[in-house]
Formats: C-alpha cells, sequence, structure tokens
C-alpha cells in the first residue's frame, strides 16, 4: 500500500470510528512497503518487494474487549470487521485488567524519522547495492551470504475520547557474513539507518571481509575470564536483555534482577558502574524514532541508568494505574553514552583481551540475576599489547549485563547498530569489560 | 550448504560425512528419525509447500548419519528422486524455503523404565523439562537446562539441585548416549518458534524422545551474584 498521508489516514480512521456502537473504540491504522534481496554462496538467493496494510480494530464494553483486523477498506467491509470486533468483545470474559483507552494527547513534533529517499529505493538499486557487497567477496576469494532490506511504513490511530496520531518512518538494514573458500574464516558486518544515503554497502562489505581473511587458522586458548572488547554489534544483544527487562510489575512480584528479598525493589540504587548512562530520546538526530506508541502513550527522552543507578522502570497502563504511578511506555530508542575513544583505540589500550565481532544465540540462563548464554561468531581475535596477535577459536560465554557493566574498563564512542537478534536498533558504544566469563570452546566457524 | 550462513549459520553434518556413509554421529543407541506424518505433531501436515507428500525417513540409524531433510531443489544433490517434503512457509506472503521436519530420538527397543535408569546410575543428575536453549552457528557446540534437576546417588534420586546447565559438543554428547527408555516413556515437546531465514520466519516443530542416558557430560553451576 502506497504511504498514506495524515488525512487519508484521519479519514479512513473517521469513517471506521463512525460505525462504533461500543463504549470505547479505538482503531490502528498502519501501512508498510518493503522490498528486499537476500544473497548466499555469492548470488542472489531471494529478493521481493511486500505491500501491506492493516486496519485494527478494538471495541470494547466495560472491560470486555474484542479486536478485528482487516485490510478491505470499503465502507461495509470496514463496517462489518467493527461490528465483528463488537460480537466477540460481548462474547468475551471481562479482563480484570482492562484500562480504558487514551484520550486526546499532545505529542513532541515528529521527529526526521521518515526519509524520502529511503522509501524511494528501487529494485535497480538495492542491485547495485548488493553487486557492490559481492565485488568484494569475489575480488578476495571469499564467499558471501548476506541481506538487504528497506522499508517505508505509516501509523496512525485514532479513538473514540478524541485521541489521534499520525507518523511515517524509513528504515535500511544490511547484514553480510563472508567466508574463506576453505570454511576456516568467517568475517560479519551490520548496519541500519532511517537514511539509504549512510549505508555504505561496499565499506561494510570490506570490513567483513578483513575479519574473514583475518580469522582464518583460529588457535584454541583456555576457556575463563577474559577482558573483551565488545564491538556495537555484540555489545546491543546483552545490553538489551537489559533494559528490555526494567519491567516495574516483574520487580514487584519478585520475578526480576530487579527485585528484592524483602519485597522492595532495586529503582534508585546504583547497580553498575558509575559511567553507565543508558536512556531513550525519540529526537536523537541519530536514532529518530515515534513520539508516541501503539496505544497512544507520548514518548518522552527518560533516564533509564543514571551514573550506574536504576533511574526508571516501565510500567504498563494497568500496574501504573494500580500501583497510583504516571505510566512509563517501553522505549523505542535506545542510547548508551560513551567516549571519545575509537575501536582501534581500545585495542591500543589493552594489554591483554580479546575482540568480539558478534555474539548470538542469546538465552537467558537465570532471570534473577540476568544470566545470559551465548557463543561469539565471525571474528574473535587474540590482542596482547594493544596489537591484534591472532585470531582464537570461538567461545561459549555465561555472563550477566550487570556483572558485565560492573566490570566495564573503558568505553568508545557511541555508533548506530543492529541487534542480531532483535533486530532493533540502538546506539551503543564499544566497550572494554574485564572479566568476561567464557565457559567452553566452539568448534564452530 | 552456505544458504543461511549470514543467520542461522551452517551444519558440521557436511556431505562429505554422509557420502562415507560411516560417520558416527551417535553411539548405537541413537536412532533419530524425520516424520511430517506423525499424529498430534506440531510438524505434522499432508503435503509441503512445494505440494510435496509428507513423509517419514530416518536421519540417523544406530548412530550413523544415513539421510538430510530436502526440498525439490535440493533432492538431487543427495540422489533423490523426489523430494522429502521440507518446504515451508509462514504464511502467504514469505517464500517457502527448506525447514527442520519433526525430529524425534527413538524410544529404546528394551523395556526401561526412568526409574530402572535411575537404579543404573551411580552418580548423575536426572534432570526433567527443558528451558534455557543455546548452539554454536554450525551446531558443534550447544548449552541446555532443564526444568527440574534431581541429584542421584548409588542409583537413588537423594535429593534437588538448582543453577544447573549442560554444556557439550553434539557428536561427543549423542556417542556419551548409553541407553534410551521404552516406548511407555517417550512424549513429544516442541516449539512454536523455530526461527530461520531472512525476513526471519519461524516454524511449529515437535521433537519427541523418551527419557535418556548420557555419561560423562559436563554440567556447570550457573550461581551467580549481581
Amino acid at each position: 500500500m502506497a504511504i498514506l498521508s495524515e488525512d487519508d489516514c484521519r479519514a479512513i480512521l473517521k469513517k471506521a470510528l463512525s460505525y462504533s456502537k461500543a463504549d470505547e473504540c479505538e482503531i490502528n491504522f498502519t501501512g508498510s512497503d518493503s522490498g528486499n534481496i537476500r544473497y548466499a554462496r555469492n548470488t542472489v538467493s531471494t529478493s521481493g518487494v511486500l505491500s501491506q496494510s492493516s486496519l485494527v480494530i478494538s471495541s470494547a464494553f466495560g472491560k470486555k474487549l474484542g479486536v478485528t483486523t482487516t485490510n478491505e477498506y470499503d465502507d461495509a467491509s470496514i463496517e462489518k470487521a467493527v461490528r465483528l470486533s463488537e460480537e466477540l468483545a460481548q462474547l468475551a470474559p471481562e479482563n480484570p485488567e482492562f484500562v480504558p483507552f487514551l484520550g486526546p494527547q499532545t505529542y513532541a513534533p515528529p521527529s526526521k524519522t521518515f526519509v524520502p529517499e529511503t522509501a524511494a529505493i528501487t529494485p535497480n538499486q538495492r542491485t547495485t547495492m548488493v553487486e557492490q557487497s559481492l565485488k568484494i567477496a569475489k575480488d578476495n576469494k571469499l564467499t558471501a551470504a548476506g541481506f538487504l532490506q528497506n522499508s517505508a511504513r505509516f501509523s496512525s490511530m485514532m479513538n473514540s475520547h478524541g485521541l489521534f496520531a499520525y507518523n511515517t518512518s524509513t528504515d535500511v538494514n544490511f547484514s553480510v557474513t563472508l567466508r574463506t573458500d576453505d570454511g576456516q574464516g568467517s568475517g560479519y558486518s551490520t548496519k541500519g539507518f532511517n537514511d539509504v544515503s549512510k549505508l555504505d554497502t561496499l565499506a561494510f562489505t570490506k570490513i567483513a571481509a578483513q575479519k574473514a581473511a583475518g580469522s582464518k587458522g583460529a588457535k584454541a586458548i583456555e576457556p575463563g575470564k577474559y577482558t573483551v572488547i565488545l564491538e556495537p554489534a555484540a555489545g546491543i544483544v546483552l545490553l538489551e536483555q537489559l533494559y528490555g527487562s526494567l519491567d516495574a510489575r516483574s520487580a514487584d512480584e519478585g520475578r526480576s534482577f530487579l527485585s528484592k528479598p524483602d519485597g522492595k525493589t532495586k529503582l534508585g540504587e546504583k547497580m553498575v558502574d558509575e559511567r553507565v548512562n543508558i536512556y531513550s530520546d525519540p529526537s536523537h538526530p541519530d536514532l529518530p524514532t515515534s513520539s508516541w506508541t501503539s496505544d497512544g502513550s507520548p514518548q518522552e527522552k527518560r533516564s533509564w541508568i543514571e551514573k550506574g543507578v536504576i533511574k526508571n522502570f516501565t510500567y504498563s497502563r494497568y500496574w501504573a494505574q494500580k500501583k497510583g504511578v504516571k505510566q512509563i511506555p517501553s522505549p523505542d530508542s535506545i542510547i548508551m553514552d560513551g567516549g571519545n575513544a575509537s575501536l582501534e583505540e581500545l585495542i591500543k589500550g589493552t594489554e591483554k583481551g580479546i575482540l568480539v565481532t558478534r555474539l548470538w544465540y542469546i538465552r537467558s540462563v537465570d532471570p534473577q540475576t540476568l544470566l545470559f548464554t551465548g557463543l561469539t561468531r565471525d571474528g574473535t581475535f587474540y590482542i596482547e599489547n594493544g596489537q591484534i596477535k591472532f585470531p582464537i577459536k570461538n567461545f561459549r560465554f555465561n555472563e550477566s549485563p550487570v556483572i558485565m557493566l560492573n566490570n566495564l574498563d573503558a568505553l568508545g564512542k557511541p555508533e548506530r547498530t543492529v541487534s542480531g537478534e532483535s533486530f532493533q536498533s540502538a546506539l551503543i558504544p564499544p566497550m572494554r569489560i574485564r572479566d568476561f566469563t567464557f565457559t567452553s570452546l566452539s568448534d564452530a566457524v | 550448504m552456505g544458504y543461511e550462513a549470514n543467520f542461522a549459520g551452517t551444519s558440521f553434518l557436511t556431505l562429505d560425512k554422509w557420502q562415507s556413509g560411516k560417520f558416527n554421529f551417535g553411539s548405537k543407541n541413537v536412532n533419530i528419525v524425520a516424520d511430517k506424518t506423525q499424529p498430534g505433531s506440531l510438524g505434522a501436515v499432508g503435503y509441503d509447500d512445494e505440494g510435496v507428500e509428507a513423509k517419514k525417513w530416518d536421519i540417523i540409524k544406530d548412530g550413523t548419519l544415513v539421510n538430510y531433510q530436502t526440498i525439490r531443489d535440493q533432492a538431487h544433490i543427495i540422489g533423490l528422486k523426489e523430494s522429502q517434503g521440507c518446504c515451508y512457509a509462514q504464511s502467504w506472503q514469505d517464500v517457502q524455503f527448506q525447514r527442520m521436519p519433526n525430529i524425534s530420538l527413538q524410544p529404546g527397543k528394551s523395556p526401561l523404565s526412568p526409574a530402572d535408569m535411575i537404579k543404573n546410575v551411580e552418580k548423575g543428575i536426572y534432570i526433567i523439562g527443558d528451558s534455557s536453549f543455546s548452539i554454536d552457528q554450525q551446531r558443534y557446540n550447544f548449552q541446555f537446562s532443564g526444568q527440574l534437576y534431581y541429584e542421584i546417588k548409588n542409583g537413588k534420586i537423594v535429593g534437588m539441585l538448582n543453577d544447573v546447565a549442560y554444556q557439550s559438543n553434539t557428536q561427543e554428547f549423542w556417542n556419551s548416549c548409553a541407553a534410551v527408555c521404552d516406548q511407555s516413556d517417550y512424549r513429544l515437546g516442541g516449539s512454536f518458534f523455530d526461527g530461520k531465514g531472512q525476513p526471519a520466519q519461524s516454524s511449529a516443530v515437535s521433537h519427541g524422545s523418551a527419557t535418556a542416558h548420557f555419561k560423562g557430560v559436563n554440567v556447570i553451576n550457573t550461581a551467580r551474584k549481581i
């Protein structure tokens, strides 16, 4: 579906709402156009363009809620979907945690989430961008597998209490893995932006090519505790487990690393190194996001960890009401402060340590300590006296981001990166961490 | 083959290992079957997303790698005349591609209950249920944990344990399989969210097993203080 204007969205939402006979009705109308190329074994494997939209109608009678979704926008189809949501609501049991929909809200001015050049990317442009990546692979006698995807979206909502919100956004994400022909070396690079002009697939593939060639002939060293430098693409997958777990209800109910045995929580307590500052800011120029959430709540600039102290929890609307506090939605953008040092400077300042390109298959081991396991992948190197000495075999780790941020040694300059686990973007510095816990070796390349 | 090298990864079970006809994946007790027809399983279908009829076939026979999982494009690579019906797309708007069928460890042929199995263990841990699971990008190294852990001493359960996880190399682990309980203990587990592909797609799939005994597996204590 084309990216509809604010007026077009308002007209369809108004029409849909006019059919409502429920106590309350809220309607979300979203759509996107996206395109992708996937490649492997140095050739394109799949590609396509996807255009989609949906109108999600939520009707409530008291605490009974019914939801229907349609993508047919003629009057009769919309009315039918509204009626169906009302029928479902009448059949549904009461939800004791139902919270009435929000009234009109004031949102911050929209940040630059939509870049017309990204929305206008053609199949030909995608082909050229991937061709540049494949050329690096072929020139270096490496085998490439990668993925390039761009999308443009509109999001809008309206409810029977007078709330209306609208936003548009674009993004383009790229990742590539290069492997040596003998299967003994592998390198990775990933980047994502709102603005396609910032995405240089050639330059990012060159980084992956260097890592692939450099990781050939990896040596095994003993598992144990090592100083590590986590590149942003490695650090994000552990950090997102921390900032994604700041839920007040889990902490209050004793299910979280933020719970205390006496039933209280660690809100306001210093839990990590005082150099750690993590916040969200929808208007950040390098990571712009929507100024409102899908339930119509405003997204504001908010500190989550300040000088190592837990400053805020997220509160669902139900839990906020129960606790008599203000609702705090989960953030869409995360920024972690860093320093000015480049990755190269962090390496130079390392006496002995391990450079980690990527961590993968991250899984929770113990929610009470926020312990996670996973493995290094696609470029793991031993550092001695400020220089990369040799590639090493991959490790499995068992580590908590809380312990990791207590063992913080140095922070580099933050950069925008993409999580290989959640596919979310964040601004994360490269981090040098002491005593990172590796528990076994992996034979995987 | 390398189609998933950028995300889900590749496999150590390369074609040369299958071609040798004697790749020792596990002990003689290990029989692993692919079955897209198994009643009650999450991955049971009549036909796959290329219209190929669902089948059942051996993957590991008496510990040896004997077969793979193919779609129509891939069947010829291992000398098959037709696909094994492993093509799947999560919805109409996704590209169908090769996905894992139900994969299950077959029960032992001799009568053996979990209670009898425990009687034969001098020192060990009885693990029930699954919790954390993580594998490397070539399926060599894994770490898993369970829901409940019981300590076994001299053939008896003597108490419960906390903070247990086990790590191993896949081939070493399956070669340490000393016994598998019989059909009466066999049950299906499964996941609705087996992930693969870019854009990522989810597939629902089951894994069947009876209680099994593995010797000399590396167990770690996961207790940490924050």
